[in-house]
């Protein structure tokens, strides 16, 4: 190994490492006399923890020491979890799409159920029978009750983990048209605290969540695209006057209300519209001008759709970025089905994708643990 | 307590002194839990850890950066300069911003670093750094392939 030569690697641009033209070659003469200073792993480690995440992969390519220091410094956040709720007996499946892994646990906690919506790895479930609403958080298994509320299939979120005093659940009802009911309520409260409100705007809530909370506000999407604001400070109700995301023509088929996500992060509102028959199309809320702006790319975003909550992340390793993924599981659990915006294509291919032949209550994506302990 | 305008002299591993005012020079922890410590009246501190040739260059930023009526562009300009040095001068007075715990001076140093890997292709790195590349092609190609968002 010693003799050979491995130095014609060329700058990022290079695709395999045995193309490296002669120009490089030229150099590795006055290169063998650079200076003897090596940088010391606690200086690299210093630089290094400034660099973002893609500014260090790039680092670490330059040598193993430079791997061994990038890899002690790097930060990069984790995927979801996708969870598979039982249609019988208490064992709930656990999906990591980083390693493609599935976990299972039992939890006859939920036994009789229904989920309603996750968030900072908590979940909310409701059960029917006793109209009992609860967060549950499924790792650690404790479990926080609210008052009891009929929910029916109307859309409910919450703000932020239960255990937080920021903490506020929100569900929104059409009444009519033009009246919607809208209650809330924080842990710990004896009561829902429910109110009407008139809408100037016809607001026809959508089926499943289409409904984030962003900014101190929840925002959900009506059935036709409305953006209907909760703010829950003010306790003022507003739909908004910004024209639905354009759904193309050929969306319009079978169930094409339900393939519809909405998702937030860092203050951004995505909505994904999907189609059997035709590529996704994404878009952002651009809340200056008040319209939706379609994305070409998400650039380090991955978003992960599920009927009842979606997710956003930045700075995933690996191939995850730029992509949507979504709430089904594949050739027997191994792979998420997928769309890449970079390929414009989704994974696998020839794939029927009509989500409305799908159980929206089946599966829902929640943060993942902190580690394996839930599980062993 | 010491009087003001007093000086203090600091005195390298290579027996190199260095008079410095001591409202310059108990700016820093060290040396000011030195003057504590030691009797006042000698003034000698030594510095076991640090050469001349990389104390005139700390003595220098110090001097700088507590004149007074010094303005932040000139400042700027006078760091710019400062900075012109090989990789391991910058090291040397690193380590020596460590050992005096002078956390302004190791920030620049850092940064100065940092300038001079960031944005810069791989193959320009290891010619800078003089780094040779230990990598199998295939071990490379592994790298790049795990994260290939990062490199297009």
């Amino acid at each position: 190994m010693a003799g050979r030569k491995r130095r014609k690697m060329k700058s990022l641009a290079a695709t395999a490492p045995n193309n490296g033209a002669a120009s490089s070659e030229e150099r590795e003469e006055s290169d063998e006399q650079n200076s003897l200073f090596r940088v010391p792993v606690d200086i690299l480690e210093q630089i290094l923890c400034r660099l973002n995440l893609k500014e260090n992969i790039l680092a670490s390519a330059v040598c193993k020491q430079w791997l061994a220091a990038a890899i002690s410094v790097r930060v990069a956040n984790k995927p979801p979890w996708l969870m598979f709720f039982p249609k019988f007996g208490d064992l709930v499946e656990f999906y990591d799409p980083s390693v493609r892994q599935t976990y299972s646990v039992e939890l006859p906690e939920l036994r009789g159920s229904r989920l309603c919506y996750a968030k900072d790895g908590w979940l909310l479930l409701y059960k029917p029978r006793s109209l009992r609403v609860f967060f549950f958080n499924p790792y650690t298994k404790d479990v926080i009750n609210l008052p009891g509320l009929e929910l029916t299939y109307q859309i409910v979120a919450f703000s932020a983990a239960p255990t937080s005093p920021d903490c506020i659940v929100f569900t929104v009802k059409h009444v009519s048209p033009t009246l919607v009911a809208i209650s809330t309520c924080k842990p710990g409260a004896t009561e829902w605290t429910t109110a009407n409100y008139q809408n100037r705007l016809p607001f026809v809530s959508s089926i499943w969540n289409k409904l984030v909370f962003c900014n101190g506000l929840f925002y959900c999407l009506s059935l036709t695209g409305w953006l209907g604001v909760y703010d829950p400070e003010e306790h003022t109700w507003l739909v908004r006057v910004v024209p639905p995301p354009r759904c193309p023509e050929n969306f319009f088929v079978k169930n094409w209300w339900k393939g519809k996500f909405m998702a937030e992060h860092n203050g951004d509102i995505y909505v994904i519209y999907t189609c059997s028959t035709a590529n996704p199309v994404v878009y952002k809320l651009d809340q200056i001008n008040k319209i939706w702006v379609e994305m070409q790319t998400l650039g380090g975003l991955t978003l992960f759709a599920s009927f009842l909550s979606s997710q956003a992340r930045t700075d995933i390793l690996g191939v995850m970025r730029n992509s949507i993924y979504f709430s089904k599981v594949r050739f027997y659990g191994r792979r998420c089905i997928s769309y890449s915006l970079d390929k414009n294509r989704y994974y696998p291919r020839k794939q029927c994708y009509d989500w409305g032949e799908q159980d929206p209550f089946e599966s829902i994506w929640i943060d993942a643990p902190p580690d394996l302990s839930a599980f062993a | 307590m010491m009087s003001l305008g007093k000086l203090i002299t600091l005195k390298t591993n290579d027996n190199e002194e260095f008079k410095l005012d001591k409202t310059v020079a108990v700016k820093l922890e060290i040396i000011k839990n030195i003057v504590q410590d030691v009797d006042c009246t000698s003034n000698v501190i030594p510095l076991p850890n640090i050469d001349g040739k990389t104390m005139t260059k700390v003595v220098k930023y110090w001097k700088k950066h507590s004149e007074e009526g010094v303005t932040e562009v000139q400042l700027k300009n006078f760091d710019q300069d400062f900075l012109k040095m090989s990789h391991s001068e910058l090291h040397d007075v690193h380590l020596a911003a460590k050992y005096l715990d002078d956390n302004q001076l190791k920030e620049v140093i850092i940064q100065e670093f940092l300038d001079r890997i960031k944005g810069k292709p791989i193959e320009e790195i290891r010619e800078v750094f003089g780094i040779v590349n230990d990598y199998t092609p295939e071990e490379e190609e592994e790298v790049r392939r795990e994260n290939a968002w990062a490199f297009e």
